[in-house]
């Protein structure tokens, strides 16, 4: 028979992902190939988040470095109250709130909007469009409350739930959904010209 | 009101979700965070390693071998990570340079003898100790190393429910 030490050691490799606990539990012992793993799982999505709050790329790269040097400190005090997703959003929503108070707005240029497109047809008359209906999107948004903003960029583009909103923006779920309510009417007015 | 998939809000909020950073960009980015992650060093604190006998080991010139208390903590958490086990936490308590207690938490999956895991884990424990420190006289196997398996999940570890 074959001891408990073999059986654990020789257990096959899972081929699944590896779960966000796993991760964490690497992490937080200090094992930096797991907060890798975690920078590469959240990361392009905080980025884009981060963008989208303070307009300028170079500035949401250095918002998002604020919030990753952050979370490696603070790993070892988590507690995992909330989920890793939240903890992390919560993080790079701080530091572009601070990244605001202490610079100046930026003018939006449309250069910024026009870098990257979703539509990838390959049809120049689509892409213009596109490139167009984005960067009127990101006008609208930078129109919007920061609350605003925050709510409705969290929903309908990191897909999170109300109650995760809630968490990382320090809300009730209640006033996510008014928030969230009032910036999609403002966006859907502000986007009528393309119907 | 859910909005209609031809809204234009909608098409370009689904535009703005397939927005990614361009693969340079974000590369240099990582690579960036994961610069400065490397540079950020923990607290630890300063292990007494022993020789054989079990007495402070001294070079030949009378120095002391001591070892950071987070290379021990790595060393533990790489043999007690299996595809059925991870550990959760790892508390070493050390004072006057001496290791003096060492608290570890660890999930498990279903289906196991957690007595079992229990065992191995304390073995697997023990030997890395051994292995960075050498014999710990003031250290007692049976009192001083606590293990406690404070999580189980459904499925391998790596896979189950968070």
């Amino acid at each position: 028979m074959s001891s408990s030490a073999d059986l654990l050691e020789d257990a096959p490799a899972p081929d699944g992902p590896v779960t966000d606990g796993t991760l964490l539990r690497a992490a937080r012992l200090g094992d930096q190939g797991a907060f890798a793993q975690i920078v590469d799982r959240y990361g392009p999505g905080m980025f884009r988040y981060a963008r989208s709050l303070v307009g300028q790329e170079q500035d949401a790269g250095d918002v998002l470095q604020e919030a990753f040097v952050s979370a490696w400190k603070n790993l070892p005090s988590f507690r995992g109250d909330s989920s890793l997703k939240t903890w992390l959003y919560r993080l790079v929503h701080r530091r572009a709130m601070d990244h605001h108070r202490v610079r100046r707005p930026v003018p939006v240029v449309d250069e910024v909007f026009a870098e990257v497109v979703a539509d990838v047809s390959g049809d120049p008359v689509r892409q213009a469009e596109s490139r167009e209906l984005l960067a009127d999107l990101r006008r609208a948004l930078a129109g919007l409350p920061e609350t605003q903003r925050a709510c409705w960029l969290l929903r309908e583009v990191e897909g999170m739930s109300y109650q995760d909103i809630g968490e990382t923006l320090g809300l009730p779920v209640g006033s996510v959904r008014g928030q969230l309510h009032r910036g999609r009417t403002t966006l859907a007015e502000r986007m009528s010209r393309w119907r | 009101m859910a909005l209609e998939p031809s809204d234009p809000l909608e098409r370009a909020a689904r535009a703005l979700r397939q927005e990614e950073a361009q693969e340079p960009r974000w590369l240099e980015l990582s690579e960036s965070i994961m610069t400065r992650v490397r540079g950020i060093s923990w607290p630890a604190a300063r292990v007494l390693a022993t020789d054989a006998e079990g007495r402070p080991d001294r070079d030949g010139l009378g120095s002391r071998t001591y070892v950071s208390s987070r290379v021990v903590r790595d060393a533990l958490r790489r043999a007690l990570t299996t595809g059925q086990v991870e550990p959760k936490d790892i508390d070493l308590r050390v004072v006057d340079d001496h290791l003096e207690r060492l608290d570890l938490q660890l999930v498990a999956t279903y289906a196991q003898d957690l007595q079992e895991v229990g065992s191995w884990a304390r073995s697997e424990t023990l030997r890395v100790l051994d292995e960075q420190l050498g014999p710990l006289p003031d250290l007692d196997p049976d009192t001083d190393v606590s293990i406690t398996i404070t999580d189980l999940h459904d499925d391998d570890a790596r896979l189950g429910a968070d």
